[in-house]
């Protein structure tokens, strides 16, 4: 059955990731009430996107991963608006102080590669989103090809391309990602 | 795993049950395409995610719960009350369709899309029907529908696998009677058209003595029964260019199912 229509099914499924997601966002906002939005903003995304999911093409990981990059960047476009408090939900509303703690925590351990990750502003978009992904978020470059919907021919092309571009950028953040991609 | 990742769970599997709910209820408007919708149906869900996502926000936990309570609630009257269709099917194809309520026509529409049947199913109110003219009449047997039969309060009717071949549709439409959902009909119109099958355009039903006028080539073959013949009289698709194509919900063989509220279709009537 599928994952938006099994809370079973689902109930794994989150389980096997929820940490990952956790961490995916926290590499990459300092805030605890956003990053717990976000973490559930990936989630719902999931039910709705739960019919596009197709086992075996890459894996549930890549997938997922997929999803959760689009939910940041869909964040980061809306950056620009004022409110933030209006309309906006579900994930900070569920965590009490204990999980405000604990959120800090988690950001507080992603800050190097939330460092990093802001590094990568200057890239082209195509060899930012591959390098994020292997270099901040640990993928395989096979899982990283199969997160972005591309070949992994081309994934490695531009993995290469991006290392080259940060190898002229003179900064702990930059070397830093050289040395895990 | 901490409490939010707990409650978060919660909240998601909440919103899973709701979800699920409001499929099986009927609604006037198309499925909006998931992922792109930008609030279900008058925000169930509070706030909005927008953008390329669309999608909704959770309700705050508190909230989700009462959300999934309150149609836990709705489920367990209709359960109460018993199921309102059942489909069975034969051992040499016969399938034969019960439905003691006329609710849920969606419901319906799927339980017979499961016994391979596709079929397009509206329940108006009292005094309300279906313009006949519902696309080209498919069907091989002529008189099909002559089998509708009173059941308790509701209605039975059977038919072979023959008679809705593939491309064929089942479309039935039903006037409520003064009982309503679960009192016996006023009529009820049964047809198989083939290919296309145009929306439902609800029209005023013509009292016993005025005769089979305002129902185009129908004929009334007895109290509240309206069959609709092969009579050769060629096709009758509409020409008007109006809205046709039947909205297709999400994995189904073109299913569709709406309720008419009697307040008059949306449709032009070319």
């Amino acid at each position: 059955m599928r994952l938006n229509e099994d809370p079973a099914a689902f109930e794994a499924f989150y389980r096997r990731h929820v940490d990952a997601v956790l961490r995916f966002v926290t590499r990459r906002v300092s805030d605890p009430h956003l990053a717990a939005d976000l973490t559930a903003d990936i989630f719902v995304a999931v039910l709705d996107s739960a019919h596009t999911y197709v086992p075996g093409r890459g894996g549930e990981a890549a997938w997922l991963y997929g999803i959760a990059r689009n939910v940041v960047s869909a964040q980061y476009r809306r950056a620009a608006r004022e409110s933030r408090a209006g309309g906006r939900l579900a994930g900070r509303r569920l965590l009490d102080d204990d999980d405000l703690t604990r959120m800090e925590e988690r950001i507080d351990a992603g800050r190097r590669m939330r460092h990093a990750w802001e590094a990568l502003a200057g890239l082209p978009e195509g060899e930012r989103a591959v390098l994020e992904l292997v270099a901040i978020d640990q993928l395989s470059v096979k899982e990283a090809a199969a997160a972005l919907g591309i070949r992994q021919v081309t994934a490695r092309v531009r993995l290469h391309r991006a290392r080259r571009a940060l190898r002229d950028v003179a900064s702990p953040a930059s070397v830093y990602l050289e040395g895990q991609a | 795993m901490s409490s939010f990742e707990e409650r978060l769970l919660s909240a998601l599997k909440s919103e899973i049950t709701t979800r699920t709910a409001d499929d099986m209820t009927m609604t006037s408007t198309p499925p909006a395409p998931a992922g792109r919708q930008g609030g279900r149906q008058g925000g169930r869900l509070g706030g909005r995610l927008g953008g390329r996502l669309g999608g909704r926000r959770l309700a705050v936990a508190v909230a989700g719960v009462a959300a999934a309570a309150a149609t836990v609630v709705t489920l367990n009257a209709t359960v109460l009350q018993g199921p309102a269709y059942a489909v069975t099917k034969a051992p040499d194809g016969t399938v034969s369709v019960r439905i003691s309520a006329f609710t849920d026509p969606g419901g319906l529409v799927a339980e017979l899309g499961r016994h391979g049947v596709k079929a397009v199913v509206d329940y108006l109110p009292e005094g309300r029907t279906c313009r006949p003219e519902r696309g080209r009449t498919g069907g091989v047997l002529g008189r099909f529908g002559s089998d509708i039969r009173r059941d308790g309060d509701g209605i039975s009717f059977s038919f072979t696998p023959g008679q809705v071949p593939g491309r064929s549709t089942l479309v039935l439409a039903v006037t409520k009677g003064p009982d309503g959902d679960r009192g016996l009909p006023s009529a009820i119109s049964l047809q198989v058209v083939e290919g296309e099958v145009a929306p439902c355009v609800a029209t005023s039903l013509p009292l016993p003595s005025s005769g089979p006028g305002g129902t185009g080539e129908g004929k009334d073959d007895g109290p509240g029964v309206v069959t609709h013949e092969d009579d050769g009289s060629g096709p009758t698709t509409r020409e008007d260019g109006g809205p046709g194509p039947t909205t297709r919900e999400d994995g189904g063989p073109g299913l569709v199912t709406r309720e008419n509220n009697g307040s008059g279709s949306a449709q032009s009537t070319g």
